[in-house]
């Protein structure tokens, strides 16, 4: 799976976070309160202007502070009533449409089924609901404003913030119930619809070449499975009796003989798919590279890949990707050490066609600088392939890696044999030789000659444990849910003062600008080809390509001085608006990835987080509305 | 009055939406088919009728599938946008090496605008031949070679009478499977599998019959159903079946099938090849041709050409003559000097001459009179016409080849060919097998097979379509069998023998090798500036013929062991010529000789040097025993040898190691005629060599 955003632990992420966070905050503060200050003191004159802007800011301290939870859920509670008034339903209706034909446009050859499954059933789910909290939010507060309606709460004894807290809570709530119903459509539509068996295809059932039969008569056979879902499996059956389908389409199946002489298919029962609906736990390690003379560099070789998301190790040099794993204890790792790799092979000529590009791991420890070389592998691309480290590891090779300082000042590592009682050792303990208190270092190195592996860092890990797939559904809609209560927060903020439709076109700005928050950064520091916005649209009209140099002259210097100024916008805006895209998590439920706790809460804490300055805000915009006064 | 205006609006608005509804009718309603016995249906309304007469209807296009269609209405006329944004997808997703979105994505494109063949055609390679490259292992490879077919067939399903689409699907079938790198595995793993050819017999599995069957679709298409988009011209998409047959002949021959099965296959493929040359193919100028009259055509060029002489009374050799005689004075000279000594400028000049003596038709029916001058103009005309068809159709047989695989097609059946192709590839397959002995022995039968063959068939060397020069595919063929040889010559250390059956070929390849005319320009040129004493000029211009004798080798290494005893020894040759050089101006002959490793394995294999090292051999071991009398009687042999050699080969004076050789022969003749108290004789033959290296 492709993590391009690497999954701080708690501790790292939340000090940066926080101090961003205040960072923002206070310049947001100062600037309102310094709009506010001048505005009153336009207003109102000096004196009376500071004397109604202090007001404002106690009144609003009293406002936040002294909320009644009763009457915020009166409050909410009529959001509710209000948003099922509007026949909201319909849209659960739409969904359970989509839900109904998807199989026309799912494609159950694919090689991934669960993949595309996934990604279909979020991405639905995703915009249903985004777009449903939307229309509510931003449409509730000015229609009853329009229809008066809102006249008859605010004279009663409730204060703004609890209105506003109440519409958050109440569309957060609708849209919770929507997501809610609309994922467990989805769970029963993903696992019923993955859910297929196959028949043993006994016409292509033969013992195995080199098998020889037990006393019985009876040898290890081989064959295939039938198609069904458009997938058919290789399957070997072992002298018992006992055997599997192999892995195709990412899972694989159990396969027993039941009896007979094994010639009918119904001699054999076949289970349902395994290996599919999983959620590995993931240990990530920090990455860094070693070119062919052994010095450390941040990057490997770069093949020319469009792409570069991944870099690359030469293969028979000293090249390597070399991970630092923390946590390598025997509490985590008891019995061996799961070592998971999705790498990436370039070929600089054809080599042997009919085998793929070895390699090898290295297992180090960084204090001592021991290490020993684990057996050679056949490396297979786009396929997750699993090494396993076993705890007693009886070594190819022993020697040691030791980092040496070059004249340059660059790290470079140099090996060194190993002393005869070390290399003469049969065996090693990965914890006790080859873990410095819980961190170990995996090297990965190519083997054959002018050929390339391709490593990110979330290529190669330790695989923890597989937890169950259904909590990390769940989890997948937790962040579905985040991206929703954001969308509430930003809808119901603006339409404390805009109309419906402005606040309506504002909050959808929120959501392109959050989904594509990349572009939007890359467009406002300049990285994107064709200029900025009014350069482009002259661009557009003119039918010139985005590479060639615009032609100097006053139109093009007026058009770059509007872009500075728009572009010096968007970047605020783009480091004040959340990437939405960070909220969401189906590739990890759709690549089988266990969504961790720091991703939980990280996330969640940021979510809260903007959610309480948009509530700030949305209440001291009401409060500035005389009907709120 | 209020009222009775609105009441009069909303009337007038009733009728407008009438008369639009009424116009929408007519234009716009559908067609219905036969529904009862009587009832002829509904041709529908405008538009109907003419998407039925332009084969525009969907159901006339291909299959209609419920979820394109729904998928075509929800989009509300922006399905162009969305295929866009999908398309943008579809490129990222590549780039990401996202395989499964990316299968997804080209899955909506196509549900979204099933009926643009452009997407089709272009996915389809992109899944086939880009997507597939990306994968390391081959079985991967070739499931997204798979994965592009499939997803053509699916377009050919909507677009049924499409044979773009048919030929694509042949295209890639034969080509990407039978070509690839991976084509041995490709096409192992195209028979096995039973999921894409369902119940086909694995014997007709073959990825070039199966091609076949596609272009054959495409042109059923064509034929019957007045299909016109083939995404090539006419000649190419005609040429594509019989070719796929010749390949699969070729295919089975490389896997080692050389009896009936081959036999047949090449049959077939010559019979399909004739039939393509009969087949009535329109070209871009509006004419149509068959590739094989040509023959026929340029007969009765021929007899109008004799016919137009006859009413000429004989104008043509007057005209030949009168022309010749105008030549200016410079061209007759050009014309004067032998074709090999000519300069660059008398050659243009020589073929200029050609140009200005040539006599058209036209020039002799204007010497045709009295009532015979109608009939020549008329003839005249003929002429014309043929001339154009003629020489279009020499075009179109040189683009595809024709004449070439006419003749291979009935060559490759011969027994005799099979048995070459078969004696190549067991002697292939026993030098993987590192059995040297039987790839040797493999080899020479197969040289003599190859003789026999060209001896046969010399037309296999040169034919029309290639310029009369040798065709590639045979040289190819030919260059493979002598590298092989020569490689296990190589390992028994041994030269071609004397009576090489192909050395006439080798020779042939030779003597058509476009550097032989500038490489005998230069030897012409050096020979005469030698003759006139300017030795300098001579050097430079052996030199230049070197470069060009070294660039042949290269191009035909067997000749490094004399595989053509002819060439190599005018090589040899030109060596001695260039050595000569040195000697009249004085210079020592360079180390760094460029034709030295050539010169040095001929002077290894030859007889002298055996009878040299060998004549050492014994006198140093008759020294060692004393008996200095036999021994410098075998030194004495030894020596003339290396004389004989050194007058051979003069260039042996620059090669180190062979003249350390001889001087350890000289040292051992000088220790053993001072045993004897014998003075060293003077003059000494190998003086030079002593001269050049005893100080070092």
């Amino acid at each position: 799976m492709v993590v391009e955003t690497q999954i701080l632990s708690f501790s790292e992420w939340f000090w940066p976070a926080l101090a961003i966070f205040g960072g923002v905050l206070g310049v947001l503060l100062i600037l309102v309160a310094f709009t506010g200050l001048v505005s009153g003191i336009v207003r109102l004159g000096p004196a009376r202007g500071m004397r109604h802007f202090f007001r404002a800011i106690g009144t609003g301290f009293v406002d936040l502070l002294l909320m009644s939870p009763r009457r915020i859920f009166a409050l909410t509670w009529l959001s509710i009533k209000d948003a099922f008034r509007r026949r909201i339903v319909i849209v659960f209706a739409v969904f359970i449409l989509m839900i109904s034909f998807a199989g026309w446009f799912l494609d159950p050859g694919n090689d991934h089924p669960l993949r595309l499954y996934i990604t279909f059933v979020m991405t639905a789910t995703n915009f249903l609901v985004l777009l449903l909290v939307l229309f509510l939010s931003v449409f509730s507060l000015p229609t009853d404003l329009k229809n008066k309606t809102l006249h008859t709460v605010v004279t009663k004894p409730v204060r703004a913030s609890e209105i506003v807290l109440g519409r958050i809570l109440g569309f957060s709530a609708i849209g919770t119930i929507f997501l809610v119903a609309m994922g467990l459509v989805c769970y029963l539509f993903v696992t019923r619809g993955l859910i297929h068996t196959h028949e043993v295809d006994v016409a292509t059932l033969e013992v195995l070449a080199d098998a020889e039969p037990d006393a019985a008569g009876a040898a290890p056979v081989k064959g295939k499975s039938t198609q069904n879902s458009r997938h058919r499996h290789d399957l070997i059956v072992d002298a018992a009796g006992k055997g599997r389908l192999e892995v195709n389409k990412d899972h694989w199946h159990p396969l027993i003989r039941v009896g007979g002489d094994g010639k009918k298919a119904s001699d054999y029962k076949i289970g349902s798919p395994e290996g599919m609906l999983i959620a590995r736990v993931p240990v990530y390690g920090k990455l860094r590279f070693y070119d062919r003379e052994r010095n450390e560099k941040e990057k490997g070789v770069n093949v020319g890949d469009e792409w570069t998301y991944r870099s690359y190790i030469e293969g028979d040099s000293l090249a390597a990707a070399v991970w630092t794993f923390d946590g390598v204890t025997p509490q985590n790792f008891p019995k061996q050490l799961p070592v998971e790799m999705t790498l990436g092979i370039f070929r600089t000529h054809k080599g042997d066609i009919e085998t793929g590009v070895a390699g090898n791991l290295l297992v180090r420890n960084p204090k001592t600088g021991l290490t020993v070389e684990r057996p050679v592998f056949i490396s297979k691309e786009f396929v997750t392939d699993t090494q396993i480290v076993p705890r007693k590891i009886t070594p190819v090779n022993v020697f040691y890696l030791r980092n040496k300082k070059t004249e340059n000042g660059e790290s470079k590592m140099v090996r060194e044999e190993a002393e005869p009682q070390t290399a003469n050792r049969p065996e090693f303990d990965l914890f006790d030789d080859l873990s410095d208190n819980g961190t170990v270092e995996i090297w990965l190195q190519c083997l054959d000659t002018a050929q390339f592996f391709g490593v990110a860092q979330a290529d190669l890990y330790l695989k923890a444990k597989d937890a169950p797939f259904t909590p990390n559904f769940i989890k997948g809609y937790f962040g579905l849910w985040m991206q929703m209560v954001l969308v509430v927060g930003f809808g119901v903020m603006f339409s404390t003062f805009l109309s419906g439709p402005v606040a309506g076109i504002a909050t959808l700005g929120f959501l392109v600008m959050g989904l594509s928050r990349s572009f939007v950064i890359d467009l406002a520091t300049g990285q994107t080809w064709g200029g900025g916005p009014v350069e482009s649209f002259i661009r557009i009209l003119t039918q010139q390509n985005v590479v060639t140099e615009m032609e100097e002259g006053f139109r093009t210097t007026v058009a770059k001085t509007a872009d500075g100024i728009l572009m010096f916008f968007l970047r605020a805006m783009s480091h004040v608006l959340p990437d939405l895209r960070q909220f969401s998590a189906s590739d990890y439920v759709a690549y089988g990835f266990n969504i961790s706790g720091n991703w939980i809460t990280e996330r969640g804490l940021t979510t809260l987080s903007f959610v309480v300055v948009l509530f700030v805000m949305g209440y001291f915009f009401l409060k500035s509305r005389e009907v709120a006064k | 009055m209020h009222q009775q205006q609105r009441f009069t609006r909303k009337i007038v608005y009733l009728v407008i939406i009438f008369g639009l509804l009424m116009t929408l009718y007519y234009l716009g309603h559908p067609s219905t088919g036969q529904v009862g016995v009587g009832d002829e249906g509904s041709p529908g309304g405008v538009l109907a009728q003419m998407r039925t007469k332009e084969n525009l209807d969907q159901a006339q296009i291909g299959q209609v599938d419920p979820t394109s269609e729904a998928l075509k209405l929800a989009m509300f006329g922006f399905r162009g946008v969305a295929a866009h944004l999908l398309g943008l997808k579809a490129i990222e997703y590549k780039k990401t090496k996202d395989w499964s979105n990316l299968s997804a994505t080209l899955n909506q494109i196509t549900k979204i605008q099933p009926n643009f063949l452009n997407v089709w055609e272009h996915q389809a390679w992109n899944l086939a031949y880009n997507c597939s490259v990306e994968f390391d292992d081959y079985h991967d490879r070739y499931r997204w070679v798979i994965k592009g077919l499939e997803f053509l067939k699916k377009g050919m399903q909507y677009n049924e009478n499409e044979p773009v689409l048919a030929r694509n699907m042949g295209w890639v079938t034969a080509q990407k499977i039978g070509r690839a790198d991976e084509k041995k595995q490709y096409r192992r793993l195209f028979i096995a599998d039973d999921d894409y050819h369902g119940s086909r017999p694995k014997s007709e599995r073959d990825n070039w019959l199966v091609g076949k069957e596609w272009y054959l679709t495409a042109h059923d298409m064509v034929n019957t159903r007045r299909a016109f988009r083939i995404g090539t011209s006419p000649l190419l998409f005609y040429s594509e079946p019989p070719m796929c047959q010749m390949q699969y002949g070729e295919a089975i021959q490389e896997e080692g099938s050389f009896g009936e099965k081959a036999k047949k296959a090449w049959n077939k493929a010559s019979q399909e090849w004739e039939e393509f040359g009969k087949q009535d193919i329109p070209t871009s100028q509006g004419l149509w041709i068959q590739l094989g009259k040509i023959e026929q055509l340029r007969k009765e060029g021929e007899n109008l050409l004799k016919e137009l002489d006859k009413l000429s009374d004989g104008a043509r050799e007057k005209l030949i003559r009168q022309k010749t005689d105008q030549l200016p004075k410079k061209h007759q000279e050009a014309l004067a000097v032998p074709e090999l000594l000519r300069t660059p400028k008398q050659i243009e000049l020589a073929y200029e001459s050609k140009q200005l003596t040539f006599v058209s038709p036209a020039e002799i029916a204007r010497q045709a009179t009295g009532p015979n001058r109608a009939k020549a103009n008329e003839i005249l005309e003929k002429i014309k016409n043929l001339d154009g068809l003629i020489r279009q159709i020499k075009t179109d047989r040189g683009i595809v080849n024709y004449p070439y695989w006419d003749l291979r097609a009935k060559v490759e059946q011969t027994d005799l060919m099979l048995t070459a192709r078969k004696l190549v590839h067991e002697a292939d397959e026993a030098f993987q097998k590192a059995n040297l002995t039987a790839a040797y022995q493999g080899y020479v039968a197969a040289t003599k097979a190859w003789a026999q063959v060209l001896a046969r068939f010399p037309e296999m060397f040169s034919t029309e379509s290639s310029g009369n020069r040798i065709n590639k595919a045979t040289q190819d063929d030919i260059n493979h069998l002598l590298i092989q040889y020569s490689k296990t010559l190589e390992q028994r250390d041994e030269l071609y023998p004397t009576n090489f059956p192909m050395a006439p070929y080798v020779g042939y390849l030779v003597s058509e090798n476009d550097k032989m005319p500038r490489l005998s320009r230069a030897l012409a040129k050096a020979k005469k500036e030698f003759q006139n004493g300017k030795f300098l000029a001579a050097q430079e211009l052996y030199e230049k013929a070197i470069h060009f004798w070294l660039l042949i080798i290269a191009e035909n290494p067997s000749l490094m062991q004399m595989s053509d005893p002819n060439t190599g020894n005018r090589v040899l040759d030109t060596i001695r010529q260039y050595a000569e050089t040195f000697e009249k101006l004085g210079i020592p002959f360079p180390e760094r000789f460029r034709l030295r490793t050539f010169v040095w394995i001929q002077v290894e294999h030859s007889q002298a040097a055996k009878n040299a090292k060998t004549a050492f051999a014994a006198a140093k071991r008759l020294a060692a025993e004393k008996k200095y009398a036999e021994a410098e009687k075998q030194l004495d042999n030894g020596l003339l040898a290396w004389e004989n050699i050194l007058k051979r080969y003069p260039s042996v004076i620059g090669d180190k190691s062979i003249c350390r050789e001889i001087l350890r022969s000289i040292d051992l003749y000088r220790t053993v005629l001072e045993a004897q108290e014998k003075s060293f004789p003077e003059p000494f033959a190998l003086q030079p060599v002593l001269d050049r290296y005893s100080k070092k």
